[in-house]
């Protein structure tokens, strides 16, 4: 067991950035998105037994978390001024790096973009995952997932984001 | 660039945004998430119980706790009768060591065991609309000021709502 638990937390620290990353893209605010990381991982922990998940399924509990979350009423209310003040100061990106600003009106854009192709940009680029792999997390086709990235990708563009465009 | 051999439609700007990384999780969060995996493993949820199963232990626990409460204070005791506050001391008569058990709220979660997808349907106006049946499990814990004690009581409910569906 405590082979496993190592195991896990070695498996947390590698992909804790990329998983905290889709769960600020899934949620409102930083307090929410890390309530429902740690509710997703805990649930995938329980259901494997132990063993480190997969990471698709880990994105698919993250995305059913937040749906739940959101439609707490109440919650939604109080998380109110939350989101405003945060969203303005937490930067979805290590903008301490040498492409500061590009991280900055990167993050400006992903806040901006809609949500739908948003989760697809983010768990193809930082995620890492396939298209199928998408698909499969989202509940959508392989083709839709697709398309999708192709209008992030236009969006990110139009709002003339990185140097090259 | 891309391991996967899926089509890159803008091989420059997803390098570019590759390159970007996102702000790490702090340790905080990482030793908050530790600290509730580790607690989780002092009450595992069985992997052999599954399905209807799942929903019988939760209303067995509820039943029993409510058939406590109800014919808790009706039962029989030797003690002489007492005015006022007898009903409240034949409760506590299981506890005469420790007195009377002052119970908090220290917890409360929504889990989210599954999401049924029931097909498609059309509303009056003729839009489709995803049906999905969500299953959930709410839990509430109580503990007592000492720590000795602690109950909890878990309520399963279900509930079915519609997504637009999007035409492409």
């Amino acid at each position: 067991m405590e082979t496993k638990s190592q195991d896990w937390h070695g498996w947390l620290r590698e992909h804790a950035t990329r998983l905290l990353l889709f769960a600020r893209a899934q949620t409102r605010c930083e307090a929410d998105a890390e309530d429902v990381l740690q509710d997703a991982l805990v649930e995938c922990w329980r259901r494997g037994n132990g063993h480190a998940p997969d990471l698709p399924l880990v994105y698919s509990t993250i995305r059913r978390r937040s749906i739940d979350l959101a439609r707490g009423m109440d919650r939604r209310s109080r998380r109110e001024e939350a989101v405003m003040a945060d969203a303005k100061t937490v930067c979805w990106f290590d903008d301490t790096l040498e492409k500061a600003e590009t991280a900055q009106l990167l993050d400006q854009a992903m806040k901006r973009m809609p949500e739908k192709f948003r989760e697809v940009i983010v768990l193809k680029i930082w995620g890492e995952l396939t298209f199928a792999q998408v698909a499969e997390t989202l509940d959508i086709p392989m083709n839709t997932a697709a398309s999708r990235y192709r209008y992030g990708l236009d969006y990110l563009k139009k709002d003339n984001l990185l140097s090259h465009s | 660039m891309n391991a996967h051999h899926d089509p890159e439609f803008d091989p420059v700007l997803e390098a570019e945004l590759r390159h970007l990384k996102p702000l790490p999780a702090d340790d905080r969060l990482l030793e908050r998430i530790g600290q509730a995996i580790t607690a989780d493993t002092i009450t595992p949820m069985p992997d052999s119980v599954q399905g209807w199963r799942l929903w019988l232990i939760p209303a067995m626990g509820t039943a029993a706790l409510l058939m406590v409460l109800v014919f808790l204070p009706a039962k029989p005791t030797n003690q002489p009768k007492t005015n006022g506050s007898s009903v409240r001391s034949a409760s506590i008569v299981h506890t005469p060591k420790t007195g009377e058990v002052n119970l908090r709220p220290i917890a409360m979660d929504n889990s989210l065991l599954g999401a049924i997808d029931e097909g498609i349907v059309h509303t009056p106006d003729e839009f489709p609309m995803r049906r999905v049946r969500m299953q959930m499990v709410d839990t509430y814990t109580w503990e007592a000021q000492d720590g000795a004690t602690r109950i909890r009581h878990s309520v399963p409910r279900e509930e079915h709502f519609l997504i637009p569906m999007e035409i492409h």
